[in-house]
């Protein structure tokens, strides 16, 4: 905008800026007076003004016009007047940034300095905007830098700033308080083509994007606390790669689309794994004092895998419970303790495998309706204690094989099947079998010097060989049938050869018959 | 869409004629784009990075004093890439002008807002030098609305 002054008692004055001076704007003529029309002044002796034709620009120092450039009406000019003192005085005058003329002049006197109009009265029909003074002389550049802002770029000895963007706004923008006093009356109006001089603003780029976003912490030692991550379609990554990077919490909430966690950490330690998802889950823990506090894999579909592999991995607590699909609790080590294992699947296999020197099988309650359950102990001092096998089909095997072994109870309740019991030992003694067994069971002792004492042998069907084959056996009873050859007898009965012609015929423990060779029947007593 | 540049009425350059006058209206800078004749504004700046999608130019103001009909504006891209055979001191360049328009508020001085898509361009790519030529297009007959439109802020928008 600009300030407007179409009569002889319009314009703008204020104290005169004197010493060393540059002042500058923007100006125009409206209309051709065709006289002397006074842009601005600073003193009585410094006037920027037209010559008498009201067009030609002319500098007034005080003793002649110094006619410096023809100017049209209605074009906008940037004029500029530098004084390098009040006396002696240098002054240059510019049009448009360039020098238009310079020279020597009269001591600038006078106090009070004018737009628009000069101490005689020689007024302006036109136009004044972007008002600019400073207490130095600016240079050519100064003055083409300034020139082309409606703002001042130097603000080092500036005077006063006056943008005159309304007739009303005379202030000083420059914060000096060299306000201009009006007179007459003015008008606003349009202004010449000059920038404020202002900076455009750019805003940083963030992008925000519904899916596929990728966080990545690479640092030496990052650490993730908390990650929340919320993604619909598309896969989702996370990725932390720390010596000593710690993931405390991971929440992932993910519908469809593999989820991924990885941590690859010589000292990682999973706190807590919640991982809920429709799809493939892989947690894969790779360290190695790795300890798997708890893993609860809660998922319906798809595969879980929880892999712990470390020489002191122990796995406190697995509950696994899958409706569908394999589950492994796999413990591979030198010295693992499996405390308890529970495994509730309805189809499926169930393998619990302990190889160690010193294995115990604390408890093992295989209860399944089918497939089989192998409790194998091999140990040099491995030691059954009980066991009980209870099911309806399949076959249960006890082995125990040691060359010290001792079978204190053995209690086998099954009913199809045969049942094996071996017993293979140099020194074995049997306390007390009972065999409630409707199947052939033979018994095979062989010993150097074993001493079979009592057999109390219940069979119901079946057949029992009692076979002794011993180097110093003492048979308590055997009586040979004089007909010699072997020791049989038709009836079952044992007898004793008392002498080469008589003999007893055992009837109960304390009592026999004894026969003699010509059959006199004698009933005694031991 | 993301925001990625600001022009303000105080950053604004003027061409030798034709275009609206930097005024404070209740202490606030704006660009007054008069009723009858075509006016324009620039802003020159470099395409920042990351331009993706439709450009958007998005025009804040206020009227004067109409509280009825319709403004429309005009926007156009002037974008030379590094190489381009565009002669930068002796014309211009622009693209086609875009245009858009709305219905003034019924009070005068309430704020609207003007979203002009740049189908056209001009091709405007990241680090390009870029003149945004802003003007209303007061000559059309369908820009109803009377006074002054001021100008308080314009907004270049990508499809991020």
């Amino acid at each position: 905008m600009s300030v407007r002054f179409d009569a002889s008692a319009d314009g703008l004055s204020r104290a005169r800026l004197a010493g060393a001076a540059t002042f500058m704007g923007w100006f125009r003529i409206a209309e051709d007076r065709n006289d002397y029309s006074c842009f601005f002044s600073l003193g009585t002796d410094a006037l920027i003004v037209t010559g008498g034709d009201g067009t030609t620009l002319v500098y007034y120092h005080g003793t002649v016009d110094n006619e410096l450039q023809a100017l049209s009406a209605g074009t906008w000019y940037h004029l500029t007047l530098t004084l390098t003192a009040d006396n002696p005085a240098e002054w240059v005058a510019y049009v448009n940034g360039a020098q238009a003329g310079s020279g020597t002049q009269n001591p600038v006197g006078g106090a009070t300095m004018y737009v628009g109009t000069d101490q005689y009265g020689e007024w302006l029909n036109g136009n004044a905007a972007y008002l600019k003074a400073w207490n130095a002389v600016l240079t050519a550049d100064e003055i083409r830098q300034e020139m082309y802002l409606a703002r001042p770029v130097r603000t080092e000895n500036l005077h006063l700033w006056t943008p005159l963007l309304a007739h009303t706004d005379l202030a000083d923008y420059g914060g000096s308080g060299n306000n201009w006093t009006a007179s007459g009356t003015l008008a606003t109006e349009s202004g010449p083509p000059v920038s404020w001089g202002g900076g455009i603003l750019y805003v940083p780029y963030a992008a925000t994007g519904p899916a596929g976003q990728n966080a990545g912490v690479a640092s030496a030692s990052a650490t993730a606390v908390a990650y929340t991550v919320t993604a619909a379609p598309g896969g989702l990554t996370r990725t932390v790669s720390a010596a000593t990077a710690s993931a405390a919490a991971l929440d992932l909430s993910a519908a469809p689309g593999a989820v991924s966690a990885s941590v690859d950490v010589a000292s990682a330690s999973a706190g807590a794994f919640d991982l809920t998802t429709a799809t493939a889950t892989n947690v894969a823990v790779s360290a190695a004092a790795a300890t798997a506090v708890a893993l609860d894999t809660g998922r319906t579909p798809g595969a879980i895998s929880a892999t712990v592999s470390t020489t002191d991995a122990s796995a406190a607590a697995h509950d696994a419970v899958a409706a569908s699909g394999l589950t492994t609790a796999d413990v591979s080590s030198a010295s693992a303790t499996a405390s308890a294992f529970e495994v509730s699947r309805t189809p499926g296999a169930v393998s619990a495998a302990l190889d160690a020197a010193s294995a115990v099988a604390a408890a093992l309650d295989a209860s399944g309706a089918v497939g089989l359950t192998t409790a194998s102990v091999s140990a040099a001092v491995g030691m059954a204690a009980a066991y009980s096998a209870d099911r309806t089909t399949g076959a249960v095997t006890v082995t125990v094989a040691s060359a010290t072994a001792l079978a204190d109870a053995l209690d086998l309740a099954a009913v199809p099947d045969a049942t094996t019991v071996g017993v293979d030992l140099a020194n074995a003694s049997a306390a007390a079998y009972d065999a409630g067994i409707n199947v052939s069971t033979s018994i095979t002792l062989t010993v150097a010097g074993a001493a079979a004492a009592a057999y109390d042998i219940d069979t119901l069907t079946g057949s029992v060989t009692i076979a002794a084959g011993l180097a110093n056996a003492t048979a308590t009873a055997y009586r040979p049938y004089p007909s010699g050859g072997a020791l049989t007898t038709p009836d079952d009965r044992i007898y004793e050869v008392i002498a080469e012609d008589r003999y007893m015929v055992i009837a109960a423990e304390d009592r026999y018959l004894e026969i003699d060779h010509e059959e006199r029947i004698y009933i005694a007593s031991r | 869409m993301a925001t990625r540049a600001i022009f303000t009425p105080n950053s604004a350059e003027f061409p030798a004629s034709s275009f609206p006058q930097l005024l404070l209206v209740n202490r606030r800078p704006v660009l007054a784009f008069d009723a009858a004749t075509d006016e324009s504004a620039y802003w020159t700046f470099v395409a920042p990075q990351g331009l993706t999608g439709t450009i958007t130019v998005v025009i804040s103001y206020i009227m004067a004093s109409a509280t009825s009909g319709n403004v429309y504006f005009q926007a156009a891209l002037e974008a030379v890439s590094d190489g381009d055979s565009t002669d930068l001191d002796a014309g211009t360049s622009f693209d086609t002008a875009n245009s858009g328009n709305a219905t003034v508020p019924g009070t005068a001085g309430y704020i609207d807002q003007i979203s002009i898509p740049m189908t056209n361009a001009d091709s405007m790519a990241a680090a390009d030098y870029v003149r945004l030529s802003v003007n209303r297009d007061a000559d059309n007959g369908s820009d109803t609305a009377t006074g002054d439109c001021y100008v308080l802020a314009v907004e270049l928008r990508d499809g991020a």
